[in-house]
């Protein structure tokens, strides 16, 4: 408590330096809040991002501060940030203290699974970064596509929503599924279709007869690469999937992850693609 | 006259107690240069030597180097040599205990205890009341770790005592069974948790020095230091009870009071080391092992060379997990795991003569 | 003056000792002999508190309730059959511990000195667990002579508590070590040993106590217990004492000097 007021005193005894516009020193925490900042057009203010922002290609090349929750105070000063822009949920606690203790303006952006939480993500960050006139413009666009994106997708599923099981993963055989209250339940609910799972919250290991009397019809999975990759032969084979009526039409969606649960400025697109895959075949 | 045989085994070198005394010296002054080094380093770059400079010349330092050395590195140095220390001579004190040089803290389920405290506070402390939040502020999850340490290490220590005499072998097993049910309950906790909170598990367990506070500098710091203090009083008998508890009984010693005591000081001080960074493994072992080899068995010097370079150690390690990803950080327990078992097994294949039980 | 009344031990709830009386003296080298089984070492062990006993100990006119472990240490020396080592200790840290606080200045001489009575002298770097079953159990001896050094102080009697302290050594260190065992009891100590080789001890011994089948049987001065009598009724088969051979299969004598008072 003391040292924030002795910082004060220093900060405000030495020439003052602002965060002007234009100036190169954001640093960015949480997936969306990146896609947001390059889709504002403001990409080039930024200074360092954490490991779960992989989109645009561009935020790759920027310093990786780590997993947004075992942040390191240090680290993070390192990349020299005059501001910090972060996902609701960073941590630990001790290191945001640090960093309010060193006087750096930290903005959180909370946010929902639902597009006013999209919307309020953007022109929360419009604000902090103080263009706020081009986050209306983003935030109606993206609410307006948002709008034609679920209108389609009921249209689309009409009077027979398909059942979507949504699978973190099939590690040892077993299935981690999304019950509700999760990125993946709103987003399945987005594109006009159905949770298979009602009776849990969140991301919970499934039994197999559980899993079966789900009945989803799609089952719907990040796309990854290495040994998280599950062929749809190993996927069918399990015997908890092997009984639903997605094995039988072999129905398997993968999208990538952030793109599909990040719920920032592309989430219109992917309800799109996902409605797509899930109607269309 | 009895002629003696021609010495064909090896010998250790004469005077090991010499040896092992001037390590005291030769291990602080490295331990010494190892904390400069951790000052002085750290991704922000930032100057120990331009700071120290200014505050001679009576100039201020800017909020950065402020923050950097005083609220970050100097909180993490001090926990660091904290950490290092007690839990290498928690290690040496249960090998001394057990009468063992593979025992370790985890024998008496402290980190099994630590790791369902911790877990609680992750996964439930949001249904705490909010005034109840508010005192313990950030301190919930080490209070928590170190309290469940505590339970478990209680609970060994009753099942393995009976008549005012504690059974080493029986505490073996009960630890084994404590942590197992530890483990457990910690499933079922984890089962309760969101994606996130599994998430601060993980990283919880892999440890870290990176959430020093000075707050956890001023609730560590006695009960460590304390710990480490109180073991040094307990290196004869536990010289002595490496020939067996009868023997060291008959040598004098109050063996049941020595156990009781090793044990307290270990909770102390893994309780508390566990509490504040998380699960760190290997200083245990490796530390008192390397120096036994060093300088001998000899509990008296032992302990103080083993707390010094176990700080040291530990020390080092945190400087090769700030920097070697930066500005990301590698929890410290995985750099110690991979620094610590080749080490360990280059040890056991080159004196294998010497461990042999 | 060790003295123990109708001394009861029982494991699981069978017997060992039915109520064994036992005394030793000081100055003297009193044996506890008998068969295998028979409680010998129990007797022993009682009296060195490590099995749970009923009945009363004295040691040096004092009930050994009322002594606190370091004041026991303090006169009494205790050899265990076995003791194994958990580090790699070097003889002469193992012998060392021996050495109770406040010999400070004579520290290593001692120490030489008990490893010369041994035959050990020259092994202070060896590893403990590197020697031999024997030098291992010589080395534990030397042990416990540091920690009774003196046999007798300040009119006081230090006790030697020995379970069958040349078990596993050759005839050449079993004269040597029931020779340091003597002089101990000679200077004034006492000297209590559980001895399983008959021979031994009549060489040695001024005092034996025979336990067989968990009573004590004969006790008292060497010649009196070891008699054809008492011998055979111990050991169940028929046993002779012989002053000389008399059967022409060769019989091992050491020289008559190590014998006592011949």
């Amino acid at each position: 408590m003391w040292l924030r007021t002795l910082a004060r005193l220093l900060i405000a005894a030495l020439p003052t330096t602002t965060v002007a516009e234009g100036d190169k020193n954001v640093l960015a925490i949480g997936g969306s809040v990146t896609e947001i900042i390059y889709a504002l057009g403001e990409g080039d203010r930024l200074i360092g991002r954490d490991s779960t922002s992989s989109y645009p290609p561009e935020a790759a090349s920027l310093p990786d501060v780590g997993y947004m929750r075992a942040l390191a105070p240090e680290g993070v000063l390192s990349v020299r940030p005059g501001m910090i822009i972060s996902e609701d949920g960073a941590g630990p606690p001790e290191t945001i203290e640090v960093l309010q203790a060193a006087d750096i303006p930290f903005i959180t952006v909370p946010g929902s699974y639902s597009v006013e939480g999209i919307v309020q993500k953007i022109l929360t960050v419009g604000e902090a970064l103080d263009v706020e006139a081009a986050s209306i413009a983003l935030a109606s666009d993206v609410r307006m596509k948002l709008q034609e994106a679920e209108a389609a997708a009921d249209a689309l599923a009409g009077e027979t929503p398909k059942r979507v099981l949504f699978v973190l993963s099939t590690q040892d055989g077993r299935i981690m599924a999304s019950g509700t209250n999760t990125a993946a339940s709103s987003i399945i609910e987005m594109a006009g279709s159905v949770n298979a799972v009602t009776g849990f919250e969140g991301y919970k290991p499934m039994s197999d007869e559980a899993v079966i009397a789900a009945a989803p019809d799609v089952i719907l999975m990040m796309d990854r690469r290495g040994d998280h990759f599950v062929a749809n032969e190993d996927l069918f084979a399990l015997p908890a999937i092997a009984a639903t009526p997605a094995a039988q039409t072999q129905s398997v969606v993968r999208m990538n992850g952030l793109y599909l649960l990040g719920f920032g400025p592309r989430t219109a697109d992917a309800v799109l693609e996902l409605t797509t895959s899930l109607y269309k075949g | 006259m009895i002629i003696s045989e021609q010495i064909s085994s090896p010998v250790a070198p004469k005077n090991r107690r010499t040896v092992a005394r001037q390590a005291h010296v030769w291990l602080a002054l490295a331990l010494l240069l190892v904390a400069v080094l951790s000052l002085a380093t750290g991704p922000t770059g930032t100057s120990l030597w331009s700071a120290l400079g200014k505050m001679f010349s009576g100039k201020p330092l800017t909020a950065m180097e402020r923050v950097v050395l005083w609220d970050i590195r100097m909180p993490r140095l001090i926990i660091g040599i904290l950490v290092g220390a007690g839990l290498a001579v928690s290690g040496a004190l249960m090998q001394g205990l057990f009468r063992n040089p593979l025992a370790d803290p985890g024998l008496v389920g402290v980190g099994a205890g630590g790791t369902l405290g911790a877990i609680l506070a992750i996964v439930l402390g949001s249904t705490l009341p909010i005034w109840f939040s508010d005192i313990v502020g950030n301190m919930l999850i080490p209070v928590s770790a170190f309290f469940g340490s505590w339970l478990v290490i209680v609970v060994l220590y009753r099942v393995s005592t009976r008549h005012g005499r504690t059974s080493v072998a029986t505490m073996l097993l009960a630890g084994i069974a404590l942590a197992a049910l530890a483990a457990a309950l910690s499933g079922i906790v984890i089962f309760m948790a969101d994606d996130q909170q599994l998430r601060d598990l993980t990283f919880w367990s892999l440890g870290s020095l990176a959430g020093a506070t000075w707050t956890k500098v001023v609730i560590t710091a006695p009960l460590i230091l304390i710990a480490i203090g109180g073991s040094l009083f307990l290196g004869h008998g536990l010289n002595a009870l490496a020939l067996g508890e009868a023997t060291a009984s008959h040598l004098g010693i109050a063996v049941q009071r020595l156990k009781l005591l090793t044990i307290l000081i270990v909770a102390m001080a893994t309780g508390a080391a566990v509490a504040v960074s998380g699960g760190i493994g290997f200083i245990g072992i490796i530390v008192p092992h390397l120096l036994r080899l060093a300088t001998g068995p000899d509990h008296r010097t032992l302990l103080l060379n083993v707390a010094l370079l176990g700080a040291a150690i530990l020390l080092t390690a945190d400087i090769i997990s700030r920097l070697i990803i930066a500005p990301a950080e590698l929890p410290i327990g995985i750099v110690t795991a991979v620094l610590g078992a080749p080490v360990f097994l280059w040890i056991l294949l080159r004196r294998r003569g010497l461990v042999d039980m | 003056m060790i003295s123990a009344r109708d001394i009861r031990v029982e494991f699981s709830k069978k017997p060992i000792l039915h109520g064994v009386d036992f005394n030793a003296r000081p100055g003297e080298v009193t044996a506890i002999v008998g068969p295998n089984g028979s409680g010998k070492t129990t007797l022993l062990r009682a009296l060195t508190d490590e099995v749970h006993w009923t009945g009363q100990i004295s040691v040096n006119d004092r009930d050994i309730h009322a002594y606190k472990p370091w004041e026991l240490a303090a006169i009494r020396g205790v050899l265990p059959q076995i003791a194994t080592i958990a580090f790699p200790f070097t003889v002469i840290e193992v012998v060392r511990l021996g050495l109770t606080s406040g010999t400070h200045g004579g520290e290593d001489r001692i120490v030489q000195q008990a490893l010369q009575r041994v035959g050990l002298a020259g092994y202070e770097n060896r590893f403990f667990q590197e020697l031999s079953g024997g030098e291992q159990q010589r080395a534990h001896l030397a042990r416990v002579l540091c920690q009774v050094w003196d046999p007798m102080r300040d009119g006081t009697p230090r006790w030697l508590l020995l379970d069958e302290p040349v078990a596993s050594l050759d005839i050449g260190h079993q004269l040597l070590i029931m020779n340091c065992l003597q002089d101990f009891a000679r200077r004034g100590g006492g000297v209590v040993a559980v001895m399983h080789d008959l021979n031994l001890t009549a060489m040695v011994a001024d005092a034996v106590t025979m336990i067989a089948r968990g009573e004590a049987i004969a006790q008292g001065p060497l010649p009196e217990v070891f008699t054809d009598h008492w011998l055979s009724a111990a050991y169940q088969c028929d046993l002779k004492t012989n002053a000389v051979p008399p059967n022409p299969s060769a019989f091992i004598l050491p020289q008559t000097a190590a014998l006592r008072g011949h």
